[in-house]
Parts: structure tokens; C-alpha cells; sequence
């Protein structure tokens, strides 16, 4: 069929092509959803370890101040370039990718009962598109001037305009140019992709797979692609108009009264008028909420999957995860000003905001509230998928409660911009995620490779990078209390030329180092299992969902030619009546005694 | 066993973040040195306190629960929820944390929609890359007319500069312009409301006075944050936003060398605070640094008075 979408002929019978056959149609340019997904994983994986690098390179630099006698360890820019490309390249390459991109193109099809996505050839054109975006993103180290330096959020004038750094520095040049062309690349393959995910999961279902039988993974990966396609138009907006204020002389981001030395001050003129720095942020932050409910919901669907599994019980709340999941998108748009409170906008609309935003504390309550619900009362079983889904928990809330401060608009003229904030989200959004893509990671290997990770390596990788992560997290909020300002590159302060400074940047960067040594645990994992791990049967984990009746890994087709009949939901474990601790979802009828299901 | 380890770190974590905070005299940098900023410091608190104590239970009941939990060949209990107890867990949260909000906002209103009376101080602050000005409006109370055209014009005299200007662009000139000669372009030629403003590299205010900082950006967004007084606004080039605070009259133990700038004794500054720029604004965004001087109300007078008296006679002196 020209469209690319898969036919259903008859009633049990899905009319499939043929699988290719050679290298290139079947590992590169592949239409196969669960290809695709491997390839946005590892795209992830390595932009993680590339975007780590970056991280461990500017916090020895933190750690190591010039003074006396001691060079310091970054020259000239680098410090600011190498963040730069640390928050865009995690925020977008890592976290943007393998939850979303990665995990739920491999499984949520499965997991719905289809045989692809509604839009295969549309499937590998978002990854060849987000791989064409990391290109450009990876070349801005190489061309003249180097990365860029203006932040993961790039706020004009300072991105906008290339004498905005002085003559000779680096940072503000091609660079800069390739940051924005290369998000906005990312934008269009995010927008092509979440179409395929909205109409794959309204379209493709199996027959007795209702939307509230589905797991609350796939209910994640649905509800982060609508986010995703409302968003990442208006990044995409804000992109161009920025590239158009760059190249093309436009005015949309700069105003009149703009005096720059290396303007002005070497005799030429300001040519821009009637912009505003602000409007730049409102596009940037109208994005830039969603895409954290972006990075995280996956996670959440992940984790709550997982939990329920090694629970060995029903997910507390099923329906109040769905529509807390829900809430967080819909208040999601409307809490952005929240990261511009302090940005110069009208003070009454950033009371609007601040009240918004502390509604969105209210479904995470609840989504956390119903993760202790499901383990209370169960029968706890800690593999590596578990104890990484359990941190998440820790981390969701930790990472969430200093959010309350930051929501607060009183509050935040003390906390704007200082290390509190980086402490918050990279708790909330950036552990906490991935905490939920490495629990994934356990739980879906020896299905997707055919072969089981070593379990007490992935239990060791636990331990260190949980307490790895909270040791280096948890002192941040204690720098930023003491007004630790962000993106500081030394030390002219007395306020922060302190020993307590001195040693807590020395912790944190220590703490840093031992968390990623703890990840090459993981990777060996990873590598050492696809020749050498324990052959996989269908369902290790004795799991409900549709991905478990297959054989590890899954044919080309997924269901080997039969399309799968839902009798039942997600999360049937340990039903008082039946036969064993679990009845998966296709599973007869009878398998669930009918008074099992208590009105509550 | 997993359960008990993790159990353990959960309960290090709760104790490790809360016990040093609560042992703190106070959360935030000391001294807390504005009328405005005791608010905000109470706000904190009050949000820690709840915080902390949701954080606490949550923490402690997941510790608590793998531990009961683990897998001992019990089996699971078949719950599927429980809605009026979700219901009632939202409504508390949501009234909880909107209250909190609620509470605070009046700290917001006043900071930035405080009206000035006769008494309040309007100083400008204009951040640029990479240090900070500071105008005052001199004796006749008004600020003098800013244009970028000005900057780093001695004479302050707006037509002077055009002319100059054009005949240097008739000659095919591409000149460097000092910008330390008039920093942000005051049109101050004698005559005009800028000839007596007051221009410093630092902040100087009394001691108990309403001050409304007016922070402006010259090239990129910078930001304005001084710890101790617990203000911060960016400074965005294009806007001009207002901020109100009064610095309160607390000790302070004071560096042994202090170097205040012209016209100010050392005994007779009251409190001094550093003042940092929170806005990434290009390579030496870290090091643009300036300081606060209070100063007592008599202290600042005679500086004022000082400053003028300078003003004036460098204003006759352009004029000879």
C-alpha cells in the first residue's frame, strides 16, 4: 500500500509484506518500528555518554579554579560552550529521544496489539531527520568560533547577534547558527514522530484493547506525543525567527536601544527596532514546559508498568494515572512564565503564573501517592527494572519538592538563576527520566535482544548511581540557598570564594566522576549480555502485557501473522480466583473470576 | 538485602537533607538586609517546613513499604484503588500548595508595584558587559535623557556628537569609541536635567529609605542580584522595570579592609553587600561584579552633597 500503512484483510489475518532482506533495508533505512527504536536508543546512549563527557570536563574546571600560579583547567569560552552543548545535547539528543523516540516506538505498538506503527516510511524519516539534527548539533564543535555559548536556551541579544562576543572569542559564531538550524531539524522529526504516535495509538489497537485496557506506558507515550506535537511548532518559530534575526537582519528579538562595543563601539550601526528579548522567551518557555513533561511522562509510563509487574498487583488508581498523566500535559501549557518570573514581563501575569503553576503539584501528588499505593500490599520482587523504578520514585519526589520554592514568584527573586534551580531539574528532569529509561532498559532487554542483562550488575549499577546521583545533587540545593549563581565559569566573589564552596564543588565534581564511572557498569551490562547473556524466554518477568506472548526477541511481524484479541487490562496480578499470580491481557475471558473487580 | 539498603539510603536522605537545614540559623544568607527580604525569608521557611515534612513522609513511607513489602511468599492483595481517598488526597494538596501561593503574593506586589512617594530614592541600574552603572538624578530630581548615540561622548552634548559624527563619516573615519567617557549616553551639556546626575560604579543608598532601583540592559540581558537584600531583576535591554526595596539597619561584621568609593568613610558605612549578575551575558558573565554600600542617612547626605558639588564642577569645566 503507497501509504506505508499496514491493511487488515480479514477477521484473525493481518496482510504484512515481506521482510527485507539485505543490510542496508533492514538495519538502516528500516521501516520496522522496533529498528527504528534501537536506533533512537543508541542514538541516546551515545549522546548521553557525549553529553556526560561535556558535564565531567566544566565541573573539573569547577573544582580546579585558577588562582596563584594555576591555569585554569577550560580556556577563554569553553566553559560556557561546553555547558551549552552539555543541557542541549541531554535535553534534546538524550532525554527527547530514548524515552519517547526509543522506547516507544519499539514497544508501544506491541503493546497495543499492531504490527508497526500507522506510518512506517514517516517512522524512519523522524529518525533520519533527529540523526541529520545531531549531525549539525556534533559539527557546531568543528566549525570556526566553535560551539555555541549562550546557554541551552540561547536568549537573545545575546544569541542573536555574533558581536555580542568580543572580537576573536569563541562561541558566538557558526556555531551558534548550526544550534538553532539543528533544533529546529529536531522539531520536525519530533512533529512527524508524534503524529505517528497519536494515530498509531488511536488507529492501530487490537481488538479489545480500549483505551482504559492499555498499559500506562503506551497512555505516556500518547499523551507525551500530543504534548510534543502542540510544542515543538512554537520552538520551531521561535528557532527561525531567531535564525531570521541572525542572518537576515530582522528585529523580531532585538529593540532599538541597543549599544554593543562591537558595534556601535568600532563605528558601525545598530540596524534593529522594534524587537523584544521577551517575546523570545515566551516562545522558548512556551516549548521549554512541555518539553520537561516531555522528557519525563515516558518515564512515568515506564515505571508505573514496571512497578505493577514486580508488585505482583493492579496498578493503584489506574484511571486517576491516566488522567493525573493528563492534567500534567493540559497544565503544562499553561505554567510557562514560571521559568520568566524574574525576566522583566508584566508582574500580574507572573501572579497568574505562580498560582498555575502550583496546580500542576496536585496530579503528581497523586501519581505518587498511587506508586506507594501499588507497592503497599504487594509482593516485592527487586530486580534491577524494580529498584531503578523505586529510585525513580525517591528522585520524582525530591526533584518536585524544590519546584514549590522555585513556583512561588516572591521566592524565586532569591532563587532565579542560582544553582537551586540547576539542582531542581536536573533532579526532576534529568535523573529522575533517566532513572525511568534505565529501569526500561532492564525490563525490555531480553526482549528486545533475545538475552537476559546480568541481574547483579544491574543491582550494583543501582546502588552507585543512586547514591552517585543524590551526592551530587543534593549539595547543589545547599550552594544555591547560600545565592551560588548559575553558569559562573570562576570565583571573583568573596561570597563564593569560601572553603564551604570550595569543597562542596570538589564533592559535587567527585561525586559526578563516581556516577558516571557507575554507567560503564552499565554499558558493559549491555554489551557482555548481547553475546554472552542467558537466552530470554517470552515472558522472564511473567508480566500482562501484549509484549509477553511473543517469542524474545519478537518476529518481524510481531505477532507472527495473528492479530491478538484483549480480554482483559494492563495490570491483572495476583487476581483472587485465578489460576496463577498473573492473567495477561489476552489471556480467555474466564481467567478473571467476574466479581474480581471491586467497585471502589 | 535490597529492601533494607534501600530502606537505609532513603532514610540518610531524608535525614541528610533536612537535619542540615534545619540546623541552620537561618536557610538563607545572613544578613538578611531589606524590609521586603524578611518576607521572602518567611515564605521560605514556611515552605520548607511543609515541604520537608511531605518530603519526609514521602521518602520514609517508601522505605517503610519496600521493607514491609519484600517478597516473603506472601501474596499480593487484589487493590485496584481507592477513589474517594485520591479524591481527597488532590484537594489537600491543591488547597495546600495554592494557599501557600496565595500567601506570598503580597511580597511580589509590593516589590514591584509599590508606587514611589517624595521619599522613596530612584536610582538607575543599567547592565552591560561586563560591569554595572548606577545614575542618580541629582538635585533637580530628574534624570537626564539617555541616547546610545551619547555613549562614550565626553561632552554630553547630543548635537555636538551628530555633527561630529556625520563629518567623520564624510571622511571615511572608523573610529573606537571610548565608552568610559559617558558609560550610558546621558545627554548632560549644562542646561539640560542630566547636567548634575550622579554616575557611580557602585550602589550607594541610606540606611531605612525606599529605594526603587530602575534596571535597564545595554547589550544583552544581564541581571541585577544582590544576596543580602534579597533583589534580583534582569536587566533586559529595550525595558526599563522597576523594583522597590528598603535596606533595614542589621549588623554586620564588616571585611577588615574596605575600600569604599570617593566621598565615603569607612565608619560610616553601615552594611556592604556584593552584587552579582544573574543572566548569562557572554564570557565574563562570573566576574561582573559591583558592591552595595549602606551607608547612614547623615553618611549619605554629605556624599550626595559631595557627588553633586563634583558634578557641577565638571560640568563648568566641560563648559570652559
Amino acid at each position: 500500500m503507497s501509504s506505508g500503512a499496514v491493511g487488515v484483510d480479514e477477521e484473525h489475518e493481518v496482510h504484512v509484506h515481506t521482510p527485507p532482506t539485505s543490510f542496508i533495508w533492514k538495519y538502516v533505512f528500516s521501516t520496522d518500528h522496533k529498528v527504528i527504536g534501537i536506533q533512537y536508543y543508541t542514538l541516546g546512549l551515545i549522546s548521553m555518554f557525549v553529553g556526560v563527557t561535556l558535564s565531567l570536563l566544566f565541573r573539573w574546571h569547577l573544582s580546579h579554579p585558577a588562582g596563584e600560579g594555576v591555569k585554569p583547567f577550560l580556556e577563554g569560552n569553553q566553559y560556557l560552550q561546553y555547558l551549552t552543548m552539555h543541557g542541549t545535547i541531554l535535553v534534546f539528543m538524550v532525554l527527547t529521544t530514548a524515552p519517547l523516540g526509543g522506547f516507544g516506538n519499539y514497544v508501544l505498538p506491541i503493546q497495543i496489539g499492531a504490527v508497526d506503527m500507522a506510518f512506517p516510511r514517516l517512522n524512519m524519516l523522524s529518525f533520519w531527520i533527529t540523526f541529520a539534527s545531531w549531525v549539525t548539533l556534533m559539527a557546531a564543535f568543528f566549525v570556526p568560533g566553535g560551539a555555541p555559548s549562550a546557554g541551552w536556551t540561547g536568549y537573545p541579544p545575546l544569541s542573536a547577534v555574533p558581536e555580542a562576543v568580543p572580537e576573536g572569542a569563541t562561541g558566538m559564531n557558526w556555531g551558534q547558527s548550526l544550534w538553532v538550524l539543528s533544533i529546529a531539524l529536531f522539531c520536525i522529526a519530533s512533529l512527524v514522530g508524534a503524529i505517528n504516535f497519536i494515530v498509531t495509538t488511536l488507529d492501530l489497537r487490537a481488538r479489545g484493547m480500549t483505551l482504559m485496557r492499555m498499559p500506562l506506558s503506551v497512555w505516556a507515550w500518547f499523551l507525551t506525543a500530543i504534548i510534543a506535537l502542540l510544542s515543538f511548532a512554537v520552538l520551531m518559530i521561535g528557532g527561525l525567527l531567531l535564525l531570521l534575526d541572525r542572518h537576515l537582519g530582522t528585529s523580531f528579538f532585538l529593540p532599538n536601544d541597543v549599544w554593543m562595543a562591537g558595534i556601535q563601539g568600532v563605528g558601525k550601526e545598530w540596524s534593529h527596532k522594534g524587537g523584544s528579548p521577551i517575546l523570545y522567551q515566551h516562545l522558548f518557555w512556551f516549548f521549554g514546559h512541555p518539553e520537561v513533561y516531555i522528557a519525563i511522562l515516558p518515564s512515568m509510563g515506564i515505571v508505573s508498568h514496571i512497578i505493577a509487574n514486580f508488585a505482583r498487583k493492579p496498578i493503584f488508581g489506574y484511571k486517576a494515572m491516566v488522567y493525573a498523566m493528563a492534567a500534567i500535559g493540559f497544565l503544562g501549557f499553561i505554567v510557562w512564565g514560571h521559568h520568566m518570573f524574574q525576566s522583566g514581563m508584566s508582574p500580574y501575569l507572573a501572579i497568574a503564573f505562580s498560582v498555575l503553576t502550583m496546580t500542576i503539584g496536585v496530579p503528581s501528588a497523586i501519581k505518587t501517592f498511587n506508586w506507594l499505593g501499588t507497592i503497599w500490599k504487594g509482593d516485592l520482587k527487586f530486580t534491577a527494572a524494580m529498584l531503578f523504578s523505586l529510585g525513580f520514585v525517591s528522585l520524582f519526589v525530591s526533584g518536585g519538592i524544590s519546584g514549590i520554592f522555585l513556583g512561588q514568584s516572591a521566592p524565586d527573586i532569591y532563587f532565579h538563576d542560582t544553582y537551586f534551580v540547576v539542582a531542581h531539574f536536573h533532579l526532576i528532569m534529568g535523573v529522575a527520566s533517566l532513572f525511568g529509561i534505565v529501569a526500561g532498559t532492564y525490563y525490555w532487554f531480553p526482549k528486545m535482544m533475545g538475552r537476559c542483562m546480568n541481574e547483579t550488575l544491574g543491582k550494583l549499577h543501582f546502588w552507585g548511581t543512586f547514591i552517585g546521583v543524590y551526592m551530587i545533587f543534593m549539595p547543589m540545593h545547599f550552594i544555591g540557598l547560600s545565592g551560588h549563581p548559575r553558569r559562573y565559569s570562576g570565583f571573583e566573589f568573596d561570597f563564593l570564594n569560601t572553603p564551604e564552596m570550595h569543597i562542596s564543588h570538589t564533592l559535587i565534581t567527585h561525586a559526578a566522576i563516581f556516577t558516571a564511572a557507575m554507567q560503564i557498569i552499565f554499558v558493559g551490562n549491555m554489551l557482555w549480555s548481547l553475546v554472552a547473556g542467558k537466552k530470554a524466554t517470552e515472558n522472564p518477568w511473567e508480566g500482562t502485557s501484549l509484549e509477553w506472548t511473543m517469542a524474545s526477541p519478537p518476529p518481524w511481524d510481531n505477532f507472527g501473522g495473528k492479530e491478538p484479541v484483549v480480554h482483559h487490562g494492563a495490570y491483572e496480578y495476583s487476581v483472587p480466583g485465578a489460576a496463577k499470580d498473573y492473567v495477561m491481557q489476552t489471556d480467555p475471558p474466564e481467567a478473571v473470576p467476574a466479581n474480581a473487580h471491586q467497585p471502589h | 538485602m535490597s529492601a533494607f539498603f534501600l530502606a537505609f539510603l532513603l532514610l540518610a536522605l531524608v535525614l541528610g537533607g533536612i537535619i542540615p537545614m534545619a540546623m541552620r540559623d537561618s536557610i538563607l544568607p545572613q544578613p538578611l538586609a531589606s524590609e521586603h527580604g524578611k518576607y521572602i525569608d518567611d515564605q521560605i521557611r514556611l515552605t520548607f517546613w511543609i515541604v520537608g515534612i511531605i518530603f519526609s513522609l514521602a521518602q520514609l513511607a517508601l522505605a517503610y513499604l519496600v521493607i514491609k513489602y519484600r517478597s516473603r511468599g506472601q501474596k499480593a492483595t487484589y487493590v485496584e484503588g481507592h477513589t474517594k481517598f485520591e479524591v481527597s488526597m488532590a484537594a489537600l494538596a491543591g488547597i495546600l500548595f495554592v494557599s501557600l501561593n496565595l500567601m506570598g503574593q503580597h511580597i511580589w506586589a509590593g516589590y514591584h508595584l509599590k508606587k514611589p512617594d517624595e521619599n522613596t530614592i530612584k536610582i538607575e541600574c543599567t547592565g552591560m558587559q561586563f560591569e554595572w552603572h548606577f545614575r542618580y538624578p541629582g538635585k533637580d530630581g530628574v534624570f537626564g535623557n539617555l541616547d546610545n548615540r551619547l555613549i562614550g561622548v565626553e561632552s554630553g552634548d547630543l548635537a555636538k556628537a551628530l555633527e561630529k559624527e556625520e563629518k567623520d563619516k564624510a571622511a571615511g573615519k572608523l573610529y573606537k569609541t571610548d565608552r568610559a567617557k559617558n558609560l550610558v549616553g546621558v545627554e548632560w551639556k549644562s542646561g539640560t536635567p542630566g547636567a548634575d546626575d550622579i554616575h557611580t560604579s557602585d550602589l550607594i543608598i541610606p540606611v531605612d529609605r525606599e529605594i526603587e532601583l530602575q534596571v535597564r540592559g545595554q547589550d544583552v540581558i544581564h541581571s541585577v542580584f544582590v544576596r543580602e537584600l534579597r533583589v534580583k531583576q534582569d536587566a533586559v535591554p529595550g525595558l526599563r522595570v522597576n523594583v522597590h526595596f528598603k535596606a533595614i539597619n542589621v549588623p554586620q561584621k564588616l571585611p577588615e579592609k574596605l575600600s569604599p568609593p570617593q566621598h565615603i568613610d569607612a565608619q560610616d558605612v553601615v552594611n556592604y553587600f556584593e552584587l552579582a549578575c544573574a543572566e548569562l551575558c557572554g564570557s565574563n558573565h562570573y566576574a561582573m561584579k559591583s558592591h552595595v554600600w549602606v551607608l547612614k542617612q547623615d553618611a549619605y547626605d554629605r556624599w550626595l552633597k559631595a557627588m553633586n558639588d563634583d558634578v557641577v564642577k565638571a560640568a563648568e569645566d566641560r563648559d570652559k
